[in-house]
């Protein structure tokens, strides 16, 4: 990824008072570090600078704890900036291993500043736009298909064919893969030199952040912060293995570097709100939670959690929970801890447990612990731990099975859960109900569905609905757990993955080129069911819905559309109406162009084959 | 003469005798001949008795073997009214199931079923168009709201 | 829709294909012995074998009356029966098997397709048969270092020959002089074998490349593609209706290792104008390797890699549905 300016926040740097900039200069690239060491850098800028010529002053911009990767510099000479300029242009100016210069004329600020603009997008606008997707008519999603080399986004239209409705589509997007940011505002590619943000109704690129050989790009759920993750197997011992960026201003928050980690892949999770990142390492047994944006690490010490095996940061606090195998009749502790106090608010040992997992429930309401435990030699049994984060000094409830657990899944926004127990490729479905708390509080059986021949729990995003499914063979089953009934039963070959749209309207089931299926299709389904589209998508890796950002509307607005939903139905019906109308009359129209194309072409050659016969 | 005349007596006496025995064996023969002949006639009766008698019988088990079918058929319709009817509002009256056969109550399970498919696809298109129009609405009422937000 | 299951090969199908009149089916396998069988269409009866090859038979021909087929095979020869009889009329032997054979329009000539193989570099010979067994073929086209040919046939009025590649190619062939006349590459890759709809208006070619193609017969300009996630092995086109039909799966040596279930072994119906499909019809055991409409279009035959020929008779919904 080459070197562009990078001055989205410059317009509010610049001094007024100087009237001449002929002989200043922009730096961009310099590395950051922390305020007390401005003067050693200084002195560095200078050193690498005075190799053109005479250098005048060097300002270094900073905050109270960093400084902020750029700089002004000024020389008593022309043809030295000039100099400068061209070197820069011909690949840089080297600073040192790892940073490599770009400078830019002082002047070219000023004419932003006077409106000739030299950088491609409008800050306001491209803010505004980022949005417009959101401002739909039809208030419709979009979904991204990936499939190898081309990429296209699209918007979910019932009454038309995907590919009627492509937003953008292009070749050679991503080097990797895509993805959407967690509030849906931006489109990620990822490249061999870095990963790439695009956004607004065109997605134009909007950001680059540099990293040789990234392989993770992560966004804080705020949308404010990234990290990245280098492939450490390819990338070069210089390249940082974790690089963490502001997004907005493309700025490089802090790295870190590859020897950190000792081989040990680094395990980051962001906190809910963007406040915090937690970085894992199991070998060290120790937890670092860093505080945004000064990534500076809580109480300059990470929490030592002798065997920690994996943690898990709630959706809606931050509570950090996290689990420690069992060692030296140390038993297996599932914690759920506070942050920055770290006080445990809850926790909960158990004896031979031979793996477990953690689960959050989507609104952070509950948290469970999937714990396989060996009773004797052989035999193991499940466990389940659920917490009940909200309520007073989170309760924790155990259930036994007297079956393995293989699979766990909170229903979203709602207080349900459903297992997958037994043995594949036929286990059993159970449904259970926490009920609210109290004296009555208690864990529910709802129902068990003996021997269904799937391995995979899907909850819509709006509960009620869920959809099992044998992931890499086929079946899929739709389900009502409200009414307890199946919906429908239907059949995706090979299908690799499930998604639910945002809404909680449509399931597309797909099958990825990157799991080696030879035929790649997917199908959209209705949230009952019904099959809406299905498409070949030759080489499909991806499907991905775009997410949206949390609700804006405050529950006693939403209660009261509830209310008057019915008065929109007639609305909202005329619409659809109109829509599949003059979507139906398009195709007929295709259609029948289409058909008189064909009898024309094929009334001339019967005429031409009727004479020829008789000759 | 005298004893001409006793011949001639003797005579008729023997004649008169063997007359009076021929009369005799006559009325027997016709006595027994008739006894011969009620006695065939009462046979005949009693065959024709026990031919109607088991007869009667057979009828009677046959009636009795069609009421056994005709109760079990009657139970096994009551069953699968039972069964049809269950959770369902349109139940069928049990008044009805006379005259009812096999294939009309299989044609009216048919139907049943396909307005429980029909009752099911209607439910969840209402469902369906409930959440399409709920997430609409939401998403409506939100624009404006997006736009202050981003305006600030 | 109802199938009848002809149960009689023990090996996969290679070629189905009906009579002009519409009664009879003619079907070839790899059986060894009883490579090639002759059906009633109304019930599916078997009316007889056509013994004699010691090899897979490739392909069939009928000719306009049904009286004479024509078999090519695996046993490097071409043989013609008598339909009613049974009886081989003659057997005309060649250096390597015979990939395909058919009639001419009139039915005087019959055109044959060698197999490249082993040293050999395949033939496309031209037989007149008008007066029983011919001695020597009428034209030799050497097909030489070319990509390998899948299947040569009659242009309409016999007007050129056309052969079908493994490239996805269509050369096309004086009649007379066997000279190179054009090429048409539309399919990328290679063409597995070509049929025409029974007005002979129009040629659908079926291709590697998961797609099959409707060319305008005389001209070969391709006018319409369907699209498959598969290698279509099969295709006709119907006369009656504005439909194709395409049939294939899996590649033979794929089909243990997965359930029938999902191995997509179905005849996908498509629309022949609009080029969406519209629906399918399941049954086989494997991937189904040929497929006829017949002449009246209300009925279709499929033969498969798993030994079973489906005959199926259309309801009468089929013609009333109407999708457009």
């Amino acid at each position: 990824m080459e070197h562009k300016p990078q001055v989205d926040e410059f317009g509010l740097e610049v001094p007024a008072l100087v009237e001449d900039y002929s002989l200043h200069i922009i730096v961009t690239g310099l590395p950051i570090t922390t305020t007390k060491k401005v003067e050693k850098l200084e002195q560095v800028v200078r050193k690498v600078f005075g190799k053109f010529g005479e250098v005048a002053n060097t300002s270094l911009p900073h905050d109270e704890e960093n400084t902020k990767g750029f700089g002004f510099i000024e020389f008593y000479d022309a043809q030295i900036v000039g100099k400068v300029l061209r070197k820069s242009q011909q690949g840089g100016i080297t600073f040192d291993k790892k940073h490599t210069l770009a400078a830019y004329p002082m002047n070219a600020l000023l004419d932003l500043h006077n409106g000739t603009s030299f950088r491609e997008i409008e800050p306001f606008q491209e803010k505004k736009d980022l949005f417009s997707w959101l401002q739909d008519t039809y208030c419709r999603d979009q979904f991204a298909l990936h499939q190898c080399v081309k990429t296209s986004v699209h918007w979910m239209d019932p009454h038309q064919k995907p590919d009627a409705c492509m937003i953008k589509s292009q070749k050679n997007w991503t080097d990797a893969y895509v993805c959407w940011s967690p509030r849906g505002s931006y489109f990620i590619t990822i490249h061999h030199q870095g990963v790439a943000l695009w956004g607004g109704s065109d997605f134009a690129k909007l950001h680059k952040f540099p990293h040789e050989h990234v392989k993770i790009a992560e966004f804080s759920p705020c949308e404010r912060y990234l990290f990245t993750i280098t492939d450490s197997d390819r990338a070069p011992e210089s390249t940082p293995a974790v690089c963490v960026w502001e997004v907005e201003s493309s700025t490089l928050l802090r790295s870190f570097p590859i020897k950190k980690f000792e081989g040990e892949k680094p395990l980051l999770q962001w906190s809910f709100d963007g406040q915090y990142l937690a970085m894992l390492s199991c070998e060290k047994g120790s937890l670092s939670v860093y505080e945004l944006p000064s990534m500076n690490m809580l109480e300059d010490k990470s929490i030592k959690i002798p065997n920690i095996r994996s943690f898990s940061w709630s959706p809606s606090d931050n509570f950090l929970a996290y689990w420690t195998a069992e060692i030296e009749n140390q038993p297996t502790r599932v914690v759920i801890l506070e942050i920055p106090s770290r006080t445990e608010l809850a926790s909960r040992t158990v004896f031979k447990v031979k793996d477990c997992a953690i689960y959050w429930h989507n609104k952070g309401d509950y948290l469970a612990a999937r714990m396989e435990r060996t009773i004797q030699k052989k035999t193991s049994i499940s466990s389940l731990e659920i917490f009940r984060v909200r309520e007073k000094s989170i309760p924790v409830e155990s259930m036994e099975l007297k079956k393995t657990v293989l699979n766990f899944a909170f229903e979203n926004n709602g207080n349900r859960f459903c297992i997958l127990m037994g043995e594949y490729p036929r286990p059993d479905v159970a449904f259970y109900e926490i009920s609210s708390g109290g004296k009555n509080s208690e864990i529910k059986h709802l129902n068990t569905i003996e021997k269904r021949n799937v391995n995979a729990i899907f909850w819509s995003p709006q509960g009620k609905f869920v959809v099992l499914a044998a992931v890499k063979s086929g079946e899929i089953e739709f389900w009502n757990v409200d009414q307890m009934e199946c919906l429908a039963e239907e059949e995706h070959s090979f299908c690799t993955d499930i998604v639910w749209d945002p809404s909680g309207r449509y399931v597309c089931s797909y099958s990825s080129c990157w799991l080696n299926i030879p035929e790649t299709v997917y199908t959209i389904w209705s949230a009952v069911g019904q099959p809406l589209f299905r498409e070949n998508a030759d080489k499909l890796a991806q499907f991905i819905w775009r997410p949206r950002p949390p609700t804006l509307l405050s529950k006693e607005q939403q209660k009261k559309i509830k209310s008057d939903l019915k008065k929109l139905s007639e609305k909202y019906a005329m619409q659809d109406r109109v829509l599949s109308d003059s979507v139906a009359s398009g195709l007929l129209a295709k259609r029948q162009s289409l058909r008189q194309e064909y009898y024309e072409w094929r009334n001339k050659r019967l005429a031409v084959v009727e004479s020829e016969r008789q000759e | 003469e005298e004893n001409k005349k006793l011949l001639a007596r003797r005579a008729i006496i023997e004649r008169r005798k063997e007359m009076a025995e021929h009369i005799l064996l006559e009325k027997q023969k016709q006595e027994e001949d008739l006894l011969r002949r009620q006695l065939a006639e009462r046979e005949a009766a009693e065959r024709k008795r026990l031919i109607a008698e088991s007869e009667r019988r057979e009828q009677e088990r046959l009636r009795k073997e069609k009421a056994e079918t005709e109760a079990l058929q009657k139970q096994m319709l009551m069953e699968q009214v039972e069964q049809m009817n269950k959770g369902k509002k349109k139940a069928i009256k049990i008044e009805d199931i006379e005259g009812l056969d096999q294939s009309t109550l299989m044609a009216k399970q048919r139907e049943q079923l396909e307005a429980q498919q029909e009752e099911l696809h209607r439910r969840m298109a209402n469902t369906l168009r409930r959440i399409d129009y709920l997430t609409r609405a939401f998403r409506e009422a939100e624009q404006p709201l997006l736009v202050e937000q981003h305006r600030k | 829709m109802y199938p009848i299951q002809l149960k009689a090969h023990e090996r996969p199908l290679t070629w189905v294909r009906y009579n002009a009149d519409g009664d009879l089916i003619f079907t070839c396998s790899k059986d060894q012995r009883d490579g090639c069988m002759v059906w009633y269409v109304e019930n599916g009866e078997r009316l007889g074998t056509y013994r004699g090859h010691t090899g897979a038979i490739w392909m069939c021909d009928v000719d306009y009356s049904s009286t004479r087929l024509i078999t090519g095979a695996a046993d490097n020869t071409w043989r013609m029966w008598d339909v009613q009889t049974g009886n081989e009329l003659f057997v005309v032997n060649e250096e390597t098997p015979v990939r395909s054979v058919q009639f001419d329009e009139g039915c005087n000539r019959v055109v044959i397709l060698t197999d490249r193989i082993m040293g050999h570099k395949g033939a496309v010979k031209v037989y007149n048969v008008k007066d029983g067994k011919p001695s020597e073929p009428e034209l030799v086209i050497p097909l030489g270092n070319r990509v390998k040919a899948t299947m040569a046939v009659f242009a309409p009025l016999n007007k050129q020959i056309f052969t079908s590649h493994d490239d996805g190619s269509i050369s096309v062939w004086d009649p007379v002089e066997g000279k190179l006349l054009g090429q048409v590459k539309d399919h990328e890759d290679g063409i597995f074998g070509m049929k025409y709809s029974w007005d002979k208006l129009e040629l659908i070619t079926f291709s590697k490349d998961c797609t099959a193609k409707l060319y305008d017969a005389s001209s070969l300009e391709c006018l319409k593609t369907y699209v498959t996630e598969r290698p279509v092995n099969a295709a006709a086109v119907s006369p009656a209706h504005e439909r194709v039909i395409l049939g294939g799966g899996q590649e033979a040596g794929e089909v243990t290792t997965t359930s029938t279930r999902v191995g997509k072994f179905q005849t996908r119906f498509f629309h022949k104008i609009y080029e969406d499909e519209i629906g399918s019809v399941k049954g086989h055991f494997g991937p189904i390797n040929t497929l006829d409409f017949s002449p009246d279009g209300k009925s279709f035959v499929s033969g498969a890699e798993d030994g079973f020929v489906r005959l199926h008779h259309f309801d009468k919904d089929y013609f009333e549905t109407k999708l457009e």
